[in-house]
């Protein structure tokens, strides 16, 4: 929020992005015509049910798509630089390096069989640090993400640390290149509630601090606001809203999110009874020709089984794709637009 | 509550896991240790509630969940079921009772036979606890296919062809299926995705005022709790430190543990941010736990008298009850 000047300098800006997968002889629509961008400083959200894309969006920005993955079209421009289009050596000065990833599970993301020391400095490589910096560094970004007694943990495996420790450790590692974004996928999902807590502050205060960019991936609600600034829902790989994190919440436009608006349990509403999202997200292999959410919908139409509805913009800087999206102004969201107070 | 039936009564439930010893520790003396998963646990379960069971992981919560059903044997302690001692019991004792009390569990694709059809699993559940006869078992489990929203078909397919919210719908089916009057649920909706977590919360709710069901609900979802239970257990390394109504836990919590689970919660409103986490450092380890009471290494309010001595539960208001040296 600080950084107001650098607000609207794009520091990633992704085109009508699209992923195939194939497998038996199948096409998946992974992601469909997928356009954001992010702003220096700023933490920008994905959130999403499961298989709604997500992951696969912020793995193609990086290029770690698996093999039977093809981007049959769209741009990815990193500080203006088309990432789909770069060599693999240009590839390797941005990837871990300008832009660096934390998964959900450190013990799966991380090298079981070296230690934590050595993975930090593998991140030296091809920077002619001495080895008494590199040391220092290392040690410097422990004691960042609070570990106590860094300069003894260096040494230590991953195995040895706790859950939430191990995840602090991966961030450490991976802020350890300087990275200008970071795409964190589902940092908090496996820790405890007091713990993500911790790690969602520690986020929030090293963003600050280093300036860096945040792509958040995340199913859960609370932690996009806890930590986004503006936010994209999903659905069967389409982008269905976006707007910044205060609007979509109290202000909901698309069906879907407010669907997952009133399906949420949450000590802070008033209406006690929960309204499920009827029926099961689509399969990616067979897409309805018109809006993939139609079949759930409740504010469905013909039209909605026969035609995609584009993004549009419903009021500045918040799109909707619903060919309805006006039948949702003045709906109930999670929280009400007035008053930051209980 | 006061008038309410108990249908478990729990007193003094124990349950030990020994950590294995290495040799060199049997030959040098060292005393053996063990996790006390569940240590000296006393509730009453009332007829027709749903009680949830909150804590953080490996504070025992699904421990004492297993032993109170039996499916792990207490050290010591009783588990009293219908004016029963059901710790003494032995296994063919306990069949008969087994089909008042079942599970429903987290993981809807490991806790169901991958080589069964739906129809086989529910089918062997009748004829096993003699629910009704084989010429009736496929009426009973159209029945009951239809009251966990599932089509008729279900029954002839197998679990992979289902998807996760249609899983755990299999799996409540399963447990209902013998009219259980006490259902323990252990995270049933952690594995599922938020639309489909409401359609098997609201199914738990309706199945519970349909069949009088009392149900120990575990979670550590607070949103989650606060909208199904009636009233709520917090545990911390094999104790409970505060149980009440699920309104008093929420609106005016006693322990300080409970507070912080609380606040740790992440706030659905982006304005309300703060920059301190709600409390650092990690839940110590169950294995040597500390004298005095378990939370007092991370307590804010902690004392002098909170590292020596045990905090007792104690009835601070009327049907609130809270471990916490702050209320002598």
């Amino acid at each position: 929020m600080e950084n107001e000047e650098n607000k609207n300098e794009k520091l990633l800006d992704v085109k009508d992005l699209s992923v195939r997968f194939y497998s038996n002889g199948r096409e998946m629509k992974a992601v469909n015509d997928v356009s954001f961008h992010i702003n220096k400083g700023e933490t920008f959200g994905f959130v999403g049910e499961s298989g709604c894309g997500k992951s696969t969006t912020s793995r193609a920005i990086i290029r770690l798509l698996a093999d039977n993955a093809v981007v049959p079209e769209g741009e990815i421009l990193y500080n203006g630089k088309d990432i789909l289009k770069m060599s693999q050596a240009e590839l390797r000065k941005v990837r871990g390096r300008e832009i660096g990833m934390i998964f959900q599970e450190p013990m799966t993301a991380l090298n079981p069989v070296i230690t934590i020391k050595k993975q930090m400095y593998e991140q030296f490589i091809g920077t002619n640090m001495a080895k008494e910096e590199k040391e220092k560094k290392a040690v410097e970004m422990l004691s960042l993400v609070g570990i106590p007694n860094p300069d003894k943990r260096l040494n230590e495996y991953i195995h040895q640390f706790s859950g939430g420790m191990r995840q602090r450790a991966m961030i450490a590692i991976t802020l350890a290149a300087n990275p200008k974004l970071l795409i964190a996928d589902e940092p908090t999902t496996a820790l405890d509630v007091t713990i993500q807590d911790q790690i969602i502050k520690l986020i929030n205060k090293i963003k600050g601090q280093l300036g860096m960019s945040v792509l958040l991936i995340t199913h859960d609600l609370g932690v996009v606001s806890q930590m986004c600034d503006r936010v994209a829902v999903m659905y069967a790989g389409y982008f269905v809203e976006t707007a910044d994190t205060l609007t979509l919440f109290s202000k909901p436009r698309h069906p879907y999110t407010k669907g997952l608006i009133d399906a949420l349990p949450s000590t802070e509403k008033k209406d006690s009874t929960l309204k499920p999202i009827q029926g099961t997200t689509p399969s990616l292999a067979e897409l309805p020709p018109g809006c993939p959410f139609a079949p759930r919908c409740p504010y469905c139409e013909a039209i909605c089984n026969e035609k995609m509805p584009v993004m549009k913009e419903v009021e500045p800087r918040h799109f909707s794709r619903c060919h309805f999206s006006e039948k949702l102004i003045g709906a109930t969201g999670l929280i009400s637009a007035e008053g930051g107070d209980k | 509550m006061s008038e309410a039936k108990k249908l478990v009564e729990i007193k003094h439930l124990k349950k030990n896991f020994p950590i294995p010893r290495k040799i060199t520790d049997v030959l040098t003396h060292k005393p053996a240790k063990s996790v006390k998963a569940v240590d000296d646990i006393s509730i009453d379960i009332y007829e027709d509630e749903i009680l949830a069971l909150v804590g953080e992981s490996g504070c025992g919560k699904s421990s004492f969940a297993r032993t109170i059903i039996r499916l792990y044997d207490p050290d010591s302690g009783e588990i009293i079921m219908n004016g029963k001692d059901i710790t003494k019991l032995s296994r063919s004792e306990l069949r008969p009772l087994k089909k008042d009390s079942q599970m429903v569990f987290q993981d809807p694709y490991s806790s169901l036979n991958p080589r069964m059809t739906v129809g086989d699993m529910l089918k062997e559940e009748f004829l096993y606890h003699h629910i009704c006869s084989k010429e009736e078992v496929n009426g009973k489990i159209a029945d009951i296919l239809e009251k966990v929203g599932l089509s008729q078909d279900a029954a002839d397919r197998f679990p992979s062809e289902f998807s996760g919210g249609q899983r755990q719908r299999i799996g409540i089916a399963r447990a209902l299926a013998v009219n259980p009057k006490f259902l323990v649920t252990d995270e049933p909706v952690s594995a599922l995705d938020i639309s489909i977590q409401a359609q098997i919360l609201n199914l738990l709710k309706e199945l519970q005022k349909e069949y009088s069901l009392t149900i120990l609900f575990i979670s550590h979802n607070l949103n989650v709790v606060y909208y199904i239970a009636d009233r709520v257990a917090v545990m911390y390394l094999g104790k409970i430190m505060e149980l009440g109504s699920t309104r008093d836990i929420y609106g005016n919590p006693l322990h300080p543990y409970t507070n912080i689970l609380i606040k740790s919660s992440p706030n659905l409103d982006p304005r309300k941010r703060d920059e301190a986490p709600a409390i650092q450092g990690n839940p110590p380890s169950p294995i040597d736990v500390p004298p005095g009471c378990r939370f007092a290494s991370r307590c804010p309010k902690a004392k002098d008298i909170c590292f020596k001595e045990m905090p007792e539960l104690k009835e601070i208001q009327p049907g609130h009850i809270c471990a916490c040296h702050l209320y002598d």
